[in-house]
């Protein structure tokens, strides 16, 4: 169903290939614009930041224009947009941002300032009268119901049923807006230096305290793994040895 | 002159100590007792205690339980808090939901349940009041959780929001007193000191400790929320065998080699597993085409791929690509999938199949049954 | 006697009139078309056209062949004759003769046409096209009673059973192209040779797409009128012979493509109407009566089903037989083109492809970086601005295939035992777009193109060599026309140059298996090269069993035209059928030469011959080989 008297406004960001870097429309934030545009047929398509070419993406994804309002490289992003979309019914977009920090936190932040609820993995969006029905996803095939009053802000969860088409047709229709901002973006001062991901992660340890035999059979344990073949042997022990290795590499709980 | 050497049996009685060593059992005769590897003789010793007297601080861990259990990632985030606290500072951790296991080996120290609160139900201001009133009472220089989705991402971020508070998200490396995380969707690794609130990401901090935690029980908040903006209207389930491919977490999988459908799918129930199939079980008609998987079909990236009766053409492979455990059950030992499989089990795929059930019957206890609905 | 002559000669004139009209009548639905060049001096081009272009197709089957000389031939000259004896009132017993002789000429022909269609092949259609040996006959007969009868006989009842047959006959040829009947082919196949769509293709292999205005209102065909009112017209020209559906690799795998039925339907979209009289085979699948189209009317779903439109591989392997000279292939793309510019409705992994291909230049969604990983070891030069190479190496998709890496490892292999100066594109090669191109994609096919050209315009090189015929085509046919002209050669004509010429020194194989050859469809048909890879492998001493299709007449392998990412379901797979053609020359092992061919058919399970490139198996055989 339409609701075309409702002020709906999907918040977009420049999203990044993982293989190759290049910046394209962010996928979580195209679910969140496909689901916005199922529900209504007017969207307000808003980025914080340069008017980008990826931008051109989410024209083809179905947006009639992209709204940019500007903000310095590496301000925050939260002043303007809760500034733009105050007073409107429903703020969707991506659960997380493929490039910058990632942290998913946008959504709640911009929910306090705009004194709203946030619902946040969400799948599908069904509007009720004045109340938005969401399902939300959670691990292992569930799924749960929430629901909340408008206005409200919903992240939605990579895995929404959605599919976006992507139309060249629309995106040379379409077009970028440069909006003044409404409010200046206070530049922080950002506690991380970020470096190139280059070494892996180390994982949090107990200090080494086995003797040197015990290390030996641990570095020999942790080497000898997969590509084993059982050949003989019983149905009920091959069957055994399936069971055995799940149970090893804690696969099954029982 | 060699007979009169006494030579040490080498297949002679032993157990393998908690250490991974191979201890014989002196005075025993006779040849190597397999019963006796399944039970150690030997009982671990009790582990010492890492916090040395009254606590002079607090690192809070808050988590989701499933059905009484913690799982792994929120036993890493308490191993991640016990493994970062001073000898001063106790670990409290606060479980939504109901307990039935022991979190001391994880490093606990105090711990407080709310039954009734586990990740199905969904009150994120009752569970911010409850967890805002931890916070208060132990004030604690950080917060843990684990970064997942049965609600702990969510409320860690309510939280962090809530008190204003820095927080680091998805973290993925941890030291005393700094955390690093992905950035650029994981091009760039961003570093910084710890803040208040610390959603981490699987597998950060090792779960065996050299010590163990006191485990007190200690008494869950009491805050009452004021009625709340948001409407819990309950779970749907999605059966196992309906599951999309691309989420399943293990996928029993079948290809030509597999003619009795209803017993691979048995199979799948009991592990509750989705199921998938090659491209020439799919051209057969024995499964629709959404359960192709494939360079031409679906993608999967499940931890666990069993491959029943599947050869592994390049094209199956490429869609398997991302699976973390392969095993393959299949006639041909020379088949391409025994070579990308992590485990391979030659022989014929009915009767693995049927002896796979007859295992899985014997073996489901009535309390973990629910796991293979 | 008189009285009958002068019927004769009205008959003659209403004919013409009614010809003319029911011309002009068609002509405006196809001038219903969008705009495409004309000239009237083009119908001069027709009788070389036909005689030379339509016979080559045509005489590949003898029996048609003579039958259509006979009938069509005896029907135009005694048409002829009749026009000057009776439509000028001369009324010479001379020229009876001579209308004698064209007329026994043509009865001949129309029963070896009743011959044809007594037993008729699967492929031919019925309904209408049943009846043209009986009126064919009839005209001919009419004509030689008319013209052999002494006058005595011509008169009541004999004359009323002679205009009777002559009417009958007549009405045939020159209410067809009217009303849409089977004599329809015989104006609009003329008009069409005339006006053809693709009129380079009568003075060398054409087989480029041509580009798409992205400016333009309409991106690509929604609607019948959207195509070229000379493509419409190419439709008309259909005889429904059915040698597109005999050689159809989609229909022979019961997926729900017909290419007869797919033009006959583009005839029912701009005409107007439902296919249920359609009176052929339909889309494998797909029951007739549930589709209709109207000219301003999208041809998508009402007319043609989605699955029928990404079921074509563009193997051109209807074209290849299609004695009319109409372009099937051309009318799919452009069908294409509105649904995935459009519409973005493309099934299966289109979609995800052409991302991956804007995001990363590669099909797979691959780091475009890693594209040379395979010749790391090789010792092989990357090319660089300002310094010149001779043969510049481009890998293609195929480069990230770790099967693929072993043919294009092996050809690397044969170029430095030749002493080639060449150099890889390295990093800077991005994907030619061809696939994207293949999908209706134009956009991103013209921005890769575009990526392409400038990085390749940069670099100082002789020529191009690559294994991929995909890539060979691209870049030799269709990257001209957006400003790329370069010297392309695909490895196997120039591994057979070096061959020939001595540089590249080859002794026998050591293969004892039996070997056929497959030849992929943009090298073969695409581009006529059949020869090279042959002469090569005779080269090796390797004595080939040719499968029933090869050559230009090959059968696709399921791997062309994207079809493996859009994957519409049939009762078997293309590449099964493929593979059964090698089984039953009894070869052990099947030469291939292209990255997509060999993924194709190696990835049909079960026992089946081996699959090798061309160049391994002269990498094998390379002079002082161990």
């Amino acid at each position: 169903m339409m609701f075309p008297q409702l002020k709906i406004a999907a918040l977009v960001s420049v999203g990044r290939n993982p293989a190759s870097g290049a910046p394209r429309a962010a996928r979580n934030d195209v679910l969140a614009l496909d689901a916005a545009l199922a529900l209504a047929p007017e969207v307000s398509v808003l980025h914080a930041g340069d008017a980008a070419p990826a931008l051109h993406d989410y024209l083809a994804y179905g947006a009639a224009s992209v709204e940019v309002l500007p903000l310095p490289a590496g301000a925050d992003a939260l002043a303007p947009l809760a500034a733009r979309v105050a007073g409107y019914d429903l703020i969707l977009c991506g659960q997380r941002a493929e490039a910058g920090q990632g942290s998913g936190t946008l959504p709640y932040r911009l929910a306090k300032a705009l004194n709203m609820p946030v619902v946040s993995a969400a799948l599908e969006i069904t509007l009720l009268g004045d109340i938005v029905e969401i399902v939300q996803f959670l691990p292992k095939g569930q799924r749960r119901v929430v629901r909340v009053s408008l206005p409200a802000v919903i992240a939605l969860h990579p895995l929404a049923p959605r599919a976006p088409r992507y139309v060249y047709a629309r995106l040379r229709a379409g077009r970028l807006l440069s909006a003044p901002a409404l409010v200046a973006a206070p530049l922080p001062v950002s506690p991380w230096q970020s470096e190139p991901a280059v070494k892996k992660p180390q994982k949090l340890k107990p200090p080494e305290t086995r003797q040197g035999h015990a290390r030996l059979l641990g570095a020999i344990a942790t080497e000898s793994k997969g590509g084993a073949l059982v050949r003989e042997g019983s149905a009920a022990e091959k069957a055994r040895a399936i069971l055995d290795y799940l149970r090893t590499n804690r696969l099954i709980e029982f | 002159m060699n007979q009169e050497r006494k030579r040490l049996d080498p297949r002679r009685p032993f157990v393998l100590s908690p250490a991974g060593l191979r201890r014989i059992i002196l005075g025993a005769t006779g040849g190597f007792d397999a019963s006796l590897l399944a039970a150690p003789a030997y009982k671990p010793a009790p582990k010492p205690l890492r916090l040395k007297g009254d606590p002079a601080g607090y690192l809070l861990v808050a988590a989701h339980s499933q059905r009484g259990m913690l799982d792994a990632h929120a036993h890493q985030a308490i191993a991640a808090a016990a493994l970062l606290a001073s000898p001063q500072q106790a670990v409290v951790v606060l479980v939504f939901g109901s307990l039935n296991e022991d979190l001391r080996a994880y490093g606990a120290d105090l711990v407080a349940v709310l039954p009734g609160a586990d990740e199905l139900g969904f009150a994120p201001e009752q569970e911010l009041a409850w967890l805002c009133e931890f916070v208060t009472r132990y004030a604690p220089a950080h917060v843990f959780m684990p970064d997942n989705e049965i609600g702990d991402g969510d409320l860690g971020r309510r939280l962090a929001i809530h008190l204003g508070a820095e927080v680091a998200t998805h973290v993925v490396e941890l030291k005393p007193g700094a955390v690093a995380m992905y950035w650029q969707g994981g091009a760039a690794l961003a570093r910084g000191l710890m803040p208040l609130v610390v959603l981490i990401a699987p597998d950060v901090a090792e779960t065996s400790l050299p010590f163990s935690g006191a485990g007190e029980t200690v008494a869950p908040p009491a805050a009452q929320a004021p009625p709340g903006r948001y409407q819990n209207r309950g779970l749907r389930e999605i059966a196992a065998s309906a599951l999309a491919l691309e989420e399943a977490d293990f996928i029993v999988a079948a290809g030509n080699g597999v003619a009795d459908i209803p017993t691979l799918e048995a199979v799948a129930a009991a592990f509750g597993a989705a199921v998938g199939a090659s491209r020439v079980a799919v051209d057969e008609g024995k499964f629709t085409r959404d359960k192709q998987i494939g360079a031409t079909g679906k993608t999967v990236s499940a931890s666990t791929y069993l491959a029943v009766g599947i050869s592994g053409a390049v094209q199956h492979l490429q869609g398997i690509k991302a699976c973390r455990h392969v095993i393959a059950i299949n006639s041909d030992a020379s088949a391409p999938i025994t070579k990308r499989a992590d485990l391979s089990v030659v022989g014929d795929a009915q009767e693995v199949m049927s002896a796979l059930l007859a295992e899985l019957a014997q073996r489901n206890l009535p309390d973990t049954a629910r796991e293979s609905v | 006697m008189h009285s009958l002559d002068h019927l004769v000669t009205l008959l003659f004139w209403l004919a013409v009139a009614a010809l003319a009209f029911g011309t002009m009548r068609r002509a405006r639905l196809w001038r219903a078309g969008a705009a495409a060049p004309f000239n009237w001096a083009q119908l001069l081009t027709v009788p070389r056209r036909y005689l030379v272009d339509v016979h080559h197709v045509v005489a590949r089957d003898p029996y048609i062949a003579r039958t259509h000389m006979l009938v069509a031939g005896g029907a135009v000259a005694a048409v002829a004759l009749v026009a000057l004896n009776y439509g000028l009132m001369l009324y010479w017993p001379l020229l009876n003769g001579a209308i004698v002789l064209a007329a026994a000429v043509m009865l001949g022909g129309s029963y070896l046409v009743w011959q044809r269609r007594r037993a008729p092949l699967p492929r031919l259609s019925a309904g209408p096209w049943n009846r043209l040996p009986y009126t064919l006959a009839a005209f001919a007969l009419g004509l030689l009673a008319l013209a052999l009868l002494p006058s005595a006989l011509l008169s009541g009842f004999f004359a009323a059973l002679i205009m009777l047959a002559l009417l009958a006959g007549t009405a045939e040829l020159v209410l067809g192209i009217g009303t849409g009947g089977p004599m329809k082919h015989a104006v609009a196949g003329v008009l069409h040779l005339a006006f053809h769509p693709r009129a380079e293709r009568f003075a060398m292999r054409s087989t480029a797409l041509r580009p798409l205005d992205l400016a333009a209102p309409v991106l690509g065909v929604e609607k019948p009128t959207d195509f070229r009112w000379n493509q419409l017209l190419g439709f008309d020209a259909c005889v429904q012979c059915g040698k597109c559906e005999a050689a159809c690799p989609a229909f022979a795998a019961g997926q729900p493509l017909n290419p007869k039925k797919f033009i006959q339907d583009m005839v029912l979209g701009f005409s107007g109407g439902s296919d249920a009289a359609f009176a052929g085979s339909s889309y494998p699948g797909i029951t007739l009566g549930g589709h209709s189209g109207a000219p301003e009317e999208p041809i998508l779903p009402a007319l043609l089903a989605p699955e029928t439109l990404w079921s074509c591989t563009t193997c051109r392997a209807c074209v290849e037989e299609c004695p009319m000279q109409i372009e099937h292939v051309d009318a799919i793309i452009d069908l294409r083109r509105f649904q995935t510019l459009a519409r973005g409705a493309l099934p299966g992994k289109g979609a995800e492809m052409l991302g991956n291909l804007r995001e990363t230049a590669t099909q797979g969604g691959y780091d475009n970086a890693a594209r040379y990983h395979w010749a790391v070891d090789l010792n092989v030069r990357q090319i660089r601005p300002g310094e010149s190479v001779d043969v510049l190496l481009v890998a293609g998709e195929g480069a990230f295939d770790m099967r693929y890496q072993r043919s294009l490892r092996a050809l690397v292999k044969l170029l430095q035992a030749a002493s080639v100066d060449f150099a890889i594109l390295g990093a800077l090669e991005v994907d030619t777009g061809d696939t994207a191109r293949r999908l209706g994609d134009e956009a991103t096919f013209q921005a890769q193109a575009a990526r392409l050209i400038a990085t390749l315009s940069t670099l100082t090189f002789g020529r191009i060599l690559t294994a991929d015929p995909h890539v060979f085509h691209s870049l030799k046919n269709e990257y001209p026309a957006l400003g790329g002209h370069f010297t392309v050669l695909h490895h196997t004509v120039f591994l057979a140059g070096l061959a020939s010429s001595g540089q590249l020194k080859l002794s026998a194989t050591s293969e004892t298996r039996a070997i056929t050859y497959h030849d992929p469809c943009y090298l073969g048909r695409y581009n006529g090269e059949t020869e090279a890879p042959r002469a090569l492998l005779r080269q090796i001493g390797v004595r080939l069993t040719e499968m029933e299709r090869s050559g230009l007449r090959g059968r696709c392998c399921g791997g062309g035209g994207g079809a493996p990412l859009t994957d519409i379901p049939g009762t078997q797979r293309i590449p099964d059928i493929r593979i059964a053609d090698a089984r039953a020359t009894g070869a052990g092992l099947v030469a291939v030469a292209c990255p997509g061919c060999t993924a194709m058919l190696e990835g049909v399970v079960g026992p089946r011959p081996e699959v090798i490139d061309v160049a391994e198996l002269l990498a094998a055989a390379l002079e002082g080989q161990a």
